[in-house]
């Protein structure tokens, strides 16, 4: 019985994607940061009074400044940028930071936050969200808008994919993580803390000491949890009056050039930065 | 997705949109409110020349002057094309948003058509932006027009330009490390200011200007006193 000298295309072509997958593996490996002791526990208010400037790293691709430090109680994490898109990505989507105390990729808990320059601030100029939505507001509208954003930038949100929970917190502490924003000269900056050792309150916390080897994910763009729920959901309420012409079925999903049709939802590209880094030690190990 | 073209000046900016009737005829549950802006604004000028798209996002230039990278031109340009498809979508994220009655939303798309008539205009929302003197905000300084091309190539100047912001305080950026020049953080004063322009729907001959055959239309600055000074960003409409 004669054997092909060459494997069936199908083998070929599987070959050929695990050979792809793994290359992407490799280039997507986690990048080590070093984290700082701190003697003092960091303020969270998105400032960078208590950062010095040896306490951050700068990822020119894809364009951002990261700060670790840690004392026995909490990981003080800085990111910072100056890009609007993401900023505004962030104040509608949220940036989800993914803790991981194997020191892998696990996306089993994380801390999202929301906050942001206000909508208003974005339309100054200087922002890059306009369209003259806001300036066609009441008042009162604008008003509202405000308060929902500032809202917005009060909560947190922790994740637990095991145990398929979202909890909303306050983002001043009292829940055991914190956030904040703020952006001092301009560059959009975002301060998180976190518990090491898991809380009682929402047992939320890395669970891991000084010392110990862990991972971070940072993730954010791509389309909002709220703004999947508005497309799946339908429109506003109380109806649509002057839809665009057409939607008549025969015309093309598309939207927009490029993409796929019919495919649902496109969105802004999602970021995702992954670094590993060893909690420090007041003895500097 | 971004790409760099040749221009007079400085390098131009292209964002690719499916045809116009294709635009015209979309519904709204592809893409959300921020996609959509995202894919309909251009970013040019000042900053744009050798920088990836993700630092294109920061709007902010790294040239000190009208010397520095050899751009010559003084200013940042993010302009977004607000076609029906993305005036809809802006309209159903903000009534959601802000929880909207049917009334509330009725008088909120009259406020918006009241003010930019956008069944007569076609509107560009610029964000302008400079870290040279502020004179260069001055819309004065500059004679801004639409290039549309289908079987020819016929030009438009806008019938209208809202400022809906003044040039007011600079603010000052801090440029991070590997976004400003040199390897530490340098600080730049950011002069700004953002502008409507409603250009005209119909010429005077009253044929649409954006008709179906339309493959792209070019927003173009061009510096009244020195023309050589040109940017422009472009919106191509394919299939």
């Amino acid at each position: 019985m004669a054997h092909s000298r060459f494997l069936p295309s199908g083998t070929t072509l599987l070959l050929l994607c695990t050979l792809t997958g793994l290359l992407l593996l490799i280039g997507c490996k986690a990048q080590e940061v070093e984290t700082k002791w701190s003697a003092e526990p960091v303020k969270v208010d998105g400032e960078m009074s208590e950062w010095s400037s040896g306490s951050t790293v700068y990822f020119e691709d894809p364009g951002l400044q990261l700060g670790l430090c840690n004392d026995g109680q909490n990981l003080y994490v800085l990111f910072r940028f100056n890009n609007q898109a993401w900023a505004r990505a962030i104040r509608m989507g949220g940036v989800t930071l993914w803790l991981d105390n194997s020191g892998k990729k696990k996306k089993d808990f994380g801390i999202r936050y929301a906050g942001g320059p206000s909508l208003s601030d974005m339309q100054r100029p200087g922002g890059s969200e306009g369209g003259g939505f806001r300036e066609s507001m009441t008042p009162e509208q604008q008003q509202r808008l405000d308060q929902m954003e500032s809202s917005r930038a009060d909560q947190i949100t922790l994740i637990d994919k095991k145990a398929n929970t979202e909890t909303s917190v306050p983002a001043n502490g009292s829940g055991g993580p914190a956030a904040s924003f703020a952006s001092p000269q301009g560059v959009y900056t975002y301060e998180i803390s976190v518990p090491l050792a898991k809380g009682e309150a929402f047992g939320f916390g890395i669970g891991a000491q000084p010392g110990q080897t862990i991972s971070l994910g940072f993730e954010w763009g791509g389309t909002s949890k709220e703004d999947r729920e508005k497309m799946m959901g339908g429109g506003p309420p109380g109806g649509m009056g002057g839809r665009p012409p057409g939607g008549t079925g025969g015309g093309p999903p598309g939207g927009t050039g490029g993409g796929p049709r019919g495919s649902g939802m496109k969105s802004l590209a999602k970021q995702e930065l992954w670094v590993k880094t060893r909690l420090a030690s007041p003895d500097g190990g | 997705m971004l790409f760099l073209a040749g221009c007079a000046t400085v390098p131009s900016s292209q964002k690719n949109l499916a045809p116009l009737y294709q635009n015209e005829n979309s519904t709204l549950d592809q893409e959300s409110f921020a996609a959509l802006w995202e894919r309909r604004t251009v970013l040019f000028g000042q900053a744009t020349a050798g920088r990836g798209p993700g630092l294109l996002g920061t709007g902010f230039s790294a040239l000190g002057g009208p010397k520095a990278g050899g751009a010559g031109f003084p200013m940042n340009v993010a302009a977004t094309l607000i076609d029906s498809l993305l005036l809809e979508s802006g309209f159903q994220h903000y009534s959601v948003m802000l929880h909207m009655s049917p009334q509330e939303e009725e008088e909120f798309r009259q406020a918006y058509r009241r003010r930019y008539d956008p069944a007569n205009h076609i509107l560009i929302w610029c964000d302008l932006r400079t870290t040279w003197a502020e004179l260069h905000l001055n819309l004065d300084r500059w004679t801004v027009f639409i290039e549309v091309r289908d079987d020819e190539l016929r030009q438009y100047e806008p019938v209208e330009m809202l400022e809906e912001s003044q040039a007011a305080r600079p603010a000052v950026m801090d440029m991070l490390p590997g976004i400003g020049p040199g390897p530490g953080p340098a600080r730049r004063q950011v002069h700004q200011k953002t502008v409507m322009f409603c250009f005209p729907r119909q010429d005077l001959l009253k044929n649409p200007v954006l008709s179906p055959k339309v493959k792209s239309l070019r927003l173009v600055f061009q510096e009244t006193n020195d023309q050589r000074t040109k940017a422009e960003g472009i919106w191509v409409f394919r299939e």
